[in-house]
Formats: C-alpha cells, sequence, structure tokens
C-alpha cells in the first residue's frame, strides 16, 4: 500500500477554507498515494468545499490514487445530495 | 440564531434609492424605437435588486409592486415585447411610487398603497394584454411553454464562475427548487467538463454546471423565480422536456454514465439523483450566517441617520495622514524627553510639522465629505423632461462640471433652491415653442446647469435662453407694492435684485410649477442659510442667469475674530462688506434706543453685540469702536465691537446640539488658546433690529 495522508476536514468543509484545504491537499497529492478524508466533524459545507474534493478525485484517478472517506457528516451528505454530487464524490459508499 | 434584519434596513433605503436613480436616468435616455438592451437590462436589474431586498425585509408592499415592473420589464429584455412610450411613462411614475413608498417606510410610516395599486393595475392590464395575444398565437403553433408546462422542464444551469463568491449557493437554488416541486420530481445532474486539474484549480470559482430535471406541470416562470438572483450573471437555458433532447444537452443517463466511470470504484447502481435530507435546517442557519456577515460589515450601526460611500483612495489618504502624524508625534515625544535649548531649533520645527499634518489631515477629512454635485442634477432630466412636456415647451438640458465636488450637508440643502430656480427658468424664464420661432430663436430652449470651484467656494449656475428679465413689468410691480418709490429710478441690477423680494411674483398666473411669489425669496434664504450668495444676471430678449456662491463645506469658517469687552466673538468672512472707525457724530437715533448711521449714501442700522449680549454696564462706554458693516438677508447692519482682531478658519460646533439655540448666534468654536468663541449669526441679529429702523435704512436707500 502507498503512502495515505490524512486529511481533517474541521468543521466547515465551505468557500472560507478551501484555501487552506486546497494547501494541505495539494502538499498531499505532492507525497500522498491515496488520501483519506476525515469529514465526520463538518458543520457545514458548500460547493466550494465539494468541489475541491472532487476535483482532487478526479487528479488522483489519473494516478490510479482515491480518496477514502473515513467519516461522513450529515451536513456532507446532505449538500451532496442537493448539488447530486453523492455518487461522484462516492459518498454513497459510505454508510 | 436569528438575525436582527432591521440593521441593515437603512442600507437597503439608501442603495434602493439609487437604484431608483439609475432607472430613472436610464428611462430618460431610452428612446422607444431604438431600445439598447444594456438600458433594459440595467433598469431591470436595478428593480430586481430593490424586489428582492425588499422582500427580504418583509416590505411585501414594495415587493409586491416592483414584481409587476420588472416582469414588463423582463418581457421588453426578453423581445416578447417592444418598448413603448407610455411604457416609459408608466415606469417614472413606478419609480416616483417606489421612492414615495420606500420613503414612508424609513421614516416609519404606511406606504400609500393606494397610488401603488393605480400603477399596478395599469401594469397587470398591459401584461393580460400580452397574455391575449401569446394566446392567439398558440392556436397557430403551440408555444414551447406550453408544451413543456404538462411534462416538465430540463434546466441547464450553468453559473457565472464568481458566483460562490458572491453567496450565491448553488445548492440553496436547488434546495428550493425541490421544495417547489417535491423531492420525487427533481433530478440534479451535476455536469465536470469544466473542473480543471487540481493544480490549476482556484478553488472559489465555481467550474461546476447542472442539469435539472423536473418532472412536474410547474409553470417556467415560477422555476425562473428560483434562479432570479443569478439570472443576469448565469447561462440558465429551459427547455420542456419533450424537446429536451438536444444533442449538445447532456441527459441523464449520459452524466450517470460520465460520472460513473470517473469513480474508481462503485458498484451502487443509484442514479445520480438528487438525495433529499429531510433536515437541513443546521445547513440553513449556518448558510443565514455565513451571509449575513459581508452585510454587517457594512451596515454599520442601524441608527445613523445617513451614511456615505467614500472611495478607497480618500479613505487611504486619511490613513497616510495619520501616520504621519503619528511619527510627527513620536518625534515630539522623543524630543520633550531630554529637552534643552540646543534642541529648540528641532522643537520649533516638529511644531512646524505638526500644523502641516493637521492641516493635511483636516482637508483629507473634508474631502470624505465631498461628493459631486451630480448627486443633486440628476433629478433634473426627470423635472425637465416633466415639466418641458406639461408646458408644452421643447426643452434641452445642459448639465456641465458634475464632477465638481462639495460637502455632502451642503448638497442635501441645496437640491430645493435649485429645483426652484429650474422651475422657474422653465416656467418663466422659456418662451414657448411659438413665442421662440416667432422671436428667431429655436423652437427648443436650453437651460445649463453648470457648476465649478472658484476661489474656496462652489459656484452653481443655473442659465435659460429664454426671455430674460422684464425690467419694466418687474419695477412696475415692485412700485405698484410700494417697495419703491415711483420717483425713483433704479438700474438693471438693482432691479433684478427686487425678485428675490419676499412675496414678489410678476407671473400672470400661479401655476403649480411657480408664480406664487414664494419662490425666489425662500430660495435666497436657504442659500444665506448655508452661508452662500446669488445673484442673477439677465438680458431681456436672450435669457438669464442665476449664480449661486457656497462655501465647500459647513464644517469650517472663515471667521474675523473680534473683542467685545472680554468675550470674543466671530463673524463669518463673507459676510463682512466692511469694517471701519465708528464715528459718534455720525450717529442718529431714530427710534427708542436704535440708532442709525450714515454711512455714503446710505443709512446703516446699528446694533451694538454689548447690548445684545448684557456684556456692559450702563455706565462703560466703548473707548474706540469700530464698526463691522455685514450684509445678511439683502440687509446691511452695523455692528459695535471694541477691536477687530485676526482672521482664521474655525471649526464649527454646534450650539444647539451642546447646549441650546441662542439669538444671534450661530455656533461655537474653540480658539488656539482653548476659549470658547461664539459665531455671531448675522441675519439672526439684523432681525432683531427695530422694524421702523429698518425702514428708515431702506427708505433711505431708496433716496
Amino acid at each position: 500500500m502507498t503512502d495515505n495522508v490524512i486529511i481533517d476536514c474541521g468543521e466547515r468543509l465551505s468557500i472560507e477554507q478551501v484555501e487552506k484545504l486546497y494547501a494541505s491537499a495539494e502538499q498531499a497529492l505532492a507525497t500522498a498515494g491515496d488520501i483519506s478524508l476525515v469529514a465526520g466533524q463538518v458543520q457545514y459545507c458548500d460547493s466550494a468545499g465539494l468541489q475541491l474534493v472532487l476535483a482532487l478525485q478526479k487528479t488522483l484517478e489519473k494516478t490510479g490514487h482515491r480518496i477514502y472517506w473515513q467519516s461522513v457528516s450529515d451536513s456532507v451528505r446532505e449538500i451532496s445530495g442537493y448539488l447530486g454530487l453523492t455518487q461522484a464524490l462516492n459518498l454513497s459508499e459510505q454508510d | 440564531m436569528s438575525i436582527d434584519l432591521s440593521q441593515f434596513h437603512q442600507i437597503f433605503f439608501e442603495e434602493s434609492f439609487e437604484g431608483l436613480d439609475v432607472m430613472e436616468s436610464q428611462l430618460l435616455d431610452l428612446q422607444p424605437q431604438e431600445v439598447d438592451a444594456e438600458s433594459v437590462n440595467t433598469i431591470f436589474r436595478a428593480a430586481h435588486s430593490i424586489k428582492g431586498g425588499a422582500g427580504t425585509f418583509g416590505f411585501m408592499q414594495v415587493s409586491e409592486f416592483t414584481h409587476v415592473v420588472e416582469t414588463l420589464l423582463d418581457e421588453i429584455r426578453s423581445g416578447t415585447r417592444s418598448m413603448q412610450r407610455n411604457y416609459i411613462d408608466l415606469f417614472l411614475q413606478s419609480v416616483d411610487c417606489l421612492r414615495a413608498m420606500l420613503g414612508s417606510l424609513q421614516s416609519g410610516s404606511e406606504p400609500d398603497g393606494e397610488r401603488a395599486a393605480t400603477l399596478k393595475a395599469s401594469f397587470e392590464k398591459i401584461l393580460q394584454q400580452s397574455a391575449d395575444s401569446d394566446s392567439q398565437v398558440t392556436e397557430e403553433k403551440p408555444t414551447v411553454a406550453d408544451e413543456g408546462c404538462s411534462n416538465g422542464w430540463r434546466i441547464t444551469f450553468r453559473p457565472a464562475e464568481d458566483i460562490l463568491q458572491t453567496g450565491n449557493e448553488p445548492f440553496r437554488m436547488f434546495r428550493e427548487l425541490q421544495e417547489l416541486v417535491g423531492a420525487d420530481n427533481l433530478t440534479v445532474i451535476p455536469l465536470t467538463d469544466n473542473l480543471p486539474e487540481f493544480t490549476s484549480l482556484h478553488p472559489e470559482n465555481c467550474y461546476l454546471s447542472w442539469v435539472l430535471e423536473v418532472r412536474s406541470d410547474v409553470n417556467r416562470d415560477d422555476i425562473a423565480a428560483v434562479f432570479e438572483w443569478v439570472a443576469d450573471d448565469c447561462d440558465i437555458d429551459y427547455q420542456p422536456l419533450s424537446v429536451a433532447a438536444a444533442p449538445d444537452i447532456p441527459t441523464a443517463d449520459t452524466a450517470v454514465t460520465e460520472m460513473a466511470e470517473s469513480a474508481v470504484s462503485t458498484d451502487s447502481t443509484e442514479p445520480v439523483s438528487a438525495v433529499i435530507p429531510d433536515k437541513v435546517s443546521e445547513a440553513l442557519s449556518a448558510s443565514a450566517a455565513q451571509q449575513a456577515k459581508p452585510a454587517a460589515r457594512t451596515a454599520g450601526k442601524s441608527n445613523e441617520p445617513s451614511s456615505i460611500r467614500v472611495s478607497i483612495d480618500k479613505v487611504d489618504s486619511l490613513i497616510n495622514m495619520v501616520g504621519e502624524l503619528v511619527i510627527t508625534q513620536s518625534m515630539l515625544g522623543q524630543l520633550g524627553q531630554d529637552f534643552d535649548m540646543s534642541r529648540l531649533a528641532r522643537l520649533q520645527e516638529g511644531l512646524t510639522q505638526l500644523e502641516q499634518n493637521t492641516r493635511e489631515l483636516q482637508e483629507s477629512v473634508m474631502k470624505i465629505r465631498m461628493m459631486p454635485i451630480s448627486f443633486a442634477f440628476s433629478r433634473f432630466p426627470r423635472l425637465v423632461r416633466d415639466l418641458g412636456g406639461q408646458l408644452g415647451k421643447q426643452v434641452n438640458l445642459v448639465m456641465l462640471g458634475e464632477n465638481t465636488e462639495l460637502d455632502k450637508t451642503v448638497m442635501e440643502k441645496i437640491g430645493d433652491p435649485l429645483v426652484h430656480l429650474v422651475r422657474n427658468s422653465l416656467d418663466h424664464g422659456l418662451e414657448t415653442t411659438e413665442q421662440r420661432l416667432a422671436a428667431g430663436k429655436p423652437g427648443e430652449g436650453t437651460i445649463t446647469l453648470n457648476a465649478y470651484h472658484q476661489g474656496g467656494n462652489i459656484v452653481i449656475e443655473v442659465k435659460d435662453d429664454g426671455a430674460g428679465l422684464n425690467e419694466e413689468r418687474i419695477l412696475n410691480k415692485a412700485r405698484q407694492k410700494g417697495l419703491v418709490p415711483e420717483t425713483q429710478e433704479l438700474s438693471s441690477e438693482e432691479i433684478h435684485q427686487l425678485i428675490f423680494l419676499p412675496g414678489f411674483s410678476t407671473a400672470d398666473v400661479v401655476s403649480d410649477i411657480s408664480g406664487r411669489g414664494v419662490g425666489m425669496d425662500v430660495v435666497r434664504r436657504n442659500i444665506a442659510e448655508l452661508n452662500g450668495s446669488i445673484e442673477v444676471k439677465s438680458k431681456r430678449g436672450k435669457g438669464s442667469t442665476f449664480i449661486i456662491r457656497l462655501p465647500l463645506t459647513l464644517a469650517i469658517l472663515d471667521g474675523q475674530l473680534v473683542k467685545v469687552k472680554d468675550e470674543t466673538y466671530i463673524f463669518p468672512l463673507v459676510s463682512i462688506v466692511e469694517s471701519i472707525q465708528l464715528q459718534k457724530r455720525s450717529l442718529n437715533h431714530v427710534t427708542g434706543s436704535q440708532y442709525v448711521m450714515k454711512l455714503r449714501d446710505e443709512y446703516i442700522p446699528i446694533v451694538r453685540l454689548d447690548e445684545l449680549f448684557n456684556l456692559r454696564a450702563s455706565d462703560d462706554e466703548f473707548e474706540n469702536p469700530m464698526l463691522v458693516v455685514v450684509e445678511g438677508d439683502n440687509e446691511k447692519v452695523g455692528i459695535v465691537v471694541d477691536d477687530l482682531l485676526g482672521q482664521q478658519q474655525v471649526v464649527i460646533k454646534s450650539l444647539e446640539q451642546n447646549y441650546k439655540r441662542v439669538t444671534g448666534i450661530s455656533g461655537a468654536t474653540i480658539l488656539g488658546d482653548g476659549t470658547v468663541a461664539l459665531i455671531i449669526d448675522v441675519s439672526d441679529v439684523g432681525k432683531n433690529l427695530d422694524k421702523s429702523a429698518k425702514g428708515q435704512s431702506r427708505s433711505d436707500q431708496a433716496a
């Protein structure tokens, strides 16, 4: 198994946090294989946050890697559902 | 957590009034035969923002009224209907109505619902006419809208790249749409074609698009209402589901395939449809809080009577000045810690620097209050259009120097006098088209508004190329009213000044516009209250020019300091005609305790400040009194003082706000030595004169 970097999304996976999260993910992309996202504590997420994850996932896929959700909060599920991104983000795999 | 929206009311009103100004200005420029699409869009956007804001704040009367205005505008901008002259008139009436409604709401009173209802009915009648004509078309060829309603809609939603940064969250719109049509009737299909490589991603931009399939007989307008806030900035396409299989629009199935292929591992056969959560209150409250933050930053305190928008350049300049001040203060502080006489030169240099910094800071702060006079001028295109139409006169309004800046308070107070002058020019100044043509002039008259800076003042000219003042008629009227003796001859300038006397009017007909003779004296008084002056230049047959001179600001005054007993008073420099040594022998006793003095050809009433303010015991007399001759309300008054001190700019402090109103005093200031000096209200002092003295003065002047 390749290196697996864990990124904690914190309580907000939203536009005001995406720059910070982008920097973490960019660093992780350079060093890691798969990336694990901890999103169980996310209280609020929006299109910018989920779009960032989707872009990260697409880039990872090109190198044969992927994102694993370690945990997913209700908020992430709700907003993904509204945006039709549940399947694209592999959230339907989660319990 | 609930948010007190009332704190944002003030900024909503201000923005709405600005929006109405934009609407009005664009409407006035519109020509029905060649409508500029951008102008209609601008008008629509302004109406749209007012509607949205009013809805948000619960001003439903405004919101509902603006809705019909917006609907007609939308039909025009979409090309469904062409612009007509009567539509422009109706839109302009709507602007007035909205302005009045918002004004009422701002002052806490109930808007005039009757006026709005009448206009709304007019709009609905027009809109209904459209519906009728549409139905006729339907008989020949079913419209897309009718076809689609029964099956539903496929909406392709391509947001603007910055949509997320503007707080317009797609998920909120989709949620609203789902509430409208029901969870089972909505499929949300994301399109990710434009999503770049992660390394090229600007995470705050929006690269996603969506196809939304609505399987419901919902009206297209109802769906469009969900996206109305972003409709101008986003690409939104509505296709009835039965005819939606355009080759460039991905179907749900293709999108599912695309998304499924992009996933490394997915065994799920679940279609890519919106998962509709039951409970979203948490997300909603969080998003509401998110939205409220930027607004809270800009709204400020809700109880502020007014606010001002300041360009960032002015704020930067202010910050620079404060920075300089801090450096100087630091330097002086250091110097003070171990000062000896050898460093005196350095101290003086520092103090000079401090003085310069303070002056520059004062100038920078003053600049913040300065606004272009276009804010005051902006009402005139409409005024001239409406009155010109009412009077049957062709009028061309020319506005020059619109970027000339003056103090916001002065700007607010000069608006009404300017309206008086423009109305007078239109009503009395300009001749009718027939009269103009007969006089060899172009049929269209011209009114020119011009503003410019001159010697520390702002000058505003209201000029017309009309008939000019009829001096003979003015003089006859003045003689009839006993204002000018029958035998007295007056120069042209003196005759022109007569129009500023109270109750003076030569208008044959008292109209709605002017002619009651209550205008020009009020104009003059209002301008005098602003420490300004007005003069008129007129030539028969060529036109008239009213020239207003105003100080740039009301916060600072160029003052003449005088001494009366042990007190220092300040005269506004602009009011002083001359200052002379008072010769007791040239004083004449008129009546009671009132004196007048013959100064060259005229008698001037004399006021003793020491008596007015009870400063001197009866047996204590002036030794070498000075007489300051001032002019207020077109009357000269001589004011006796002990001595003339220096002239300086003083910062005006309101006596009324800090103490109470005092007769003869317009304000106070704090001098360099820390003492308080009162500023003399020249007009007020003049009013306290013995009436007989004033009469004596005028008649002697006339004689």
